[in-house]
Formats: C-alpha cells, sequence, structure tokens
C-alpha cells in the first residue's frame, strides 16, 4: 500500500479546495477550487473539476469547467467535456468529445506564416473591405 | 477505492470522503471520511478531522471526532483535542491534547 504511489481522488470524495504541488493528480471525483500542479492532471469519466486548472499536461474523460492552462497538452477524451478558455500548446479532442470555450494557442509558425498573419491588420489587402 | 494526497501535493479547504483517505502531503482545512483516515509519516495535516478510524503515523494539528477508534503510532505528532471510543499511544509518539473515549 505504501509503495511510490501518486495523488488520486476516489470517486467518493469530493473536495472543495485548492490543490497544488508537484506531481501527477488522478482524479475520479470532484473537485472544486483551483488545482496548479506541477505534474500531469487527469480527470477521469465521472470525475469533475470546477475552477481554474493548470499542470504539465490536461488529459480530461470527465467535466472540467474553468479556464486551463499548460505548457504541454490538453487531450479531451471521447467521454470528456470542457468548458473555459484554454491556454495550451497543443489541444486534441477525441472524436465525441464536447468542447465549448476559446482556444489560446502558443506555437511558432514557419517564418513565411508569421508575417502574413502579423501583417494585414497593419495593412489591409485589396478588396478585403468593399 | 480510496483517496491518496501523497507526499509533494497541498490540499488547502475542505475534503469530504465516502472512502478511505490516505494522506502523506499536506492537508490544511478540513477533512472528513466515513472510512479509515490514515495520516502517514511525514504527511503535514493541520485540519479538524472526522472520520471512522484514524491512523497517525506523521503530524497532526487540529481536534479529532473519531467514531472508532485513534492509533497513534511511533514517530507520531499529535496536537489537538482526541475524541474516540477507542485510542491507542504507541511509544515513540508525541501528544498533546485531551483525549475523550466518553463516547
Amino acid at each position: 500500500m505504501a509503495e511510490s504511489y501518486e495523488t488520486t481522488i476516489g470517486p467518493r470524495t469530493r473536495l472543495r479546495a485548492r490543490v497544488h504541488g508537484d506531481g501527477d493528480v488522478s482524479l475520479e471525483g470532484q473537485v472544486e477550487g483551483n488545482i496548479a500542479l506541477g505534474g500531469k492532471l487527469t480527470v477521469h469519466e465521472g470525475g469533475s473539476v470546477k475552477g481554474e486548472t493548470s499542470a504539465s499536461d490536461v488529459v480530461v474523460h470527465g467535466d472540467l469547467e474553468g479556464p486551463v492552462r499548460s505548457d504541454g497538452t490538453l487531450h479531451v477524451g471521447s467521454t470528456g467535456k470542457v468548458n473555459g478558455v484554454v491556454k495550451v500548446t497543443a489541444l486534441s479532442l477525441d472524436d465525441g468529445a464536447r468542447f465549448h470555450g476559446q482556444v489560446i494557442a502558443s506555437f511558432d509558425l514557419p517564418a513565411e506564416l508569421a508575417e502574413k498573419i502579423s501583417a494585414p491588420a497593419a495593412a489591409p489587402t485589396v478588396g478585403a473591405r468593399r | 477505492m480510496s483517496t491518496i494526497i501523497a507526499a509533494g501535493i497541498t490540499v488547502e479547504g475542505e475534503i469530504v470522503a465516502d472512502e478511505d483517505l490516505q494522506i502523506g502531503g499536506t492537508v490544511r482545512g478540513k477533512l472528513t471520511s466515513k472510512d479509515v483516515v490514515a495520516i502517514e509519516a511525514g504527511a503535514v495535516v493541520e485540519a479538524d478531522v472526522q472520520a471512522a478510524s484514524l491512523t497517525i503515523g506523521g503530524n497532526l494539528v487540529g481536534n479529532s471526532h473519531v467514531t472508532e477508534r485513534v492509533d497513534l503510532l511511533a514517530g507520531a505528532r499529535v496536537i489537538g483535542n482526541v475524541k474516540a471510543a477507542r485510542i491507542t499511544i504507541a511509544e515513540g509518539a508525541q501528544f498533546k491534547g485531551n483525549v475523550d473515549m466518553d463516547v
């Protein structure tokens, strides 16, 4: 029972709390409050989060409501549901996943594309307005 | 199934569990379980604890109200009042507070 284990919030546990620290968290129960982890957050089917989430990676098979920040990937599985503003490096949605919110992705574009994206606001292309 | 708060993780707030609760990390606030609560060596709990049964090998600051039994293991450091039907304090456990076995 006392080997190296990860933090698990069981299906019959409810947290109204701030959860933070290094290491991974596996969530099958409910958390109402902010989560800030150095490791990975996995929300299993039946698990739910209401609050701000930040973690190295986030995997959602349950419900997540609130803003998500991650330097890694947010993955929403086929049973997952995410509602919130999501600022991550990469986002993946499985078939069946539900997502409502805004995606603020930060990744590097090839130089020629980056120029096109940043240029139009300053110099609109011909015919763009009328 | 059970809930495990591993070393390195801090929970600040309220935990309500209908299952076993194993704590190796830090918990501040309030802790309620209908089953066994185990505070492991190295764990820091600053909370009032309600449980069916409580085993302490780590640090607990707060009052505990337990319906069955409380076991303070060697190395445990407990500051607070303990209310339980049965209580054991192992040699090497440190305890400061009142004991109320009158349930």
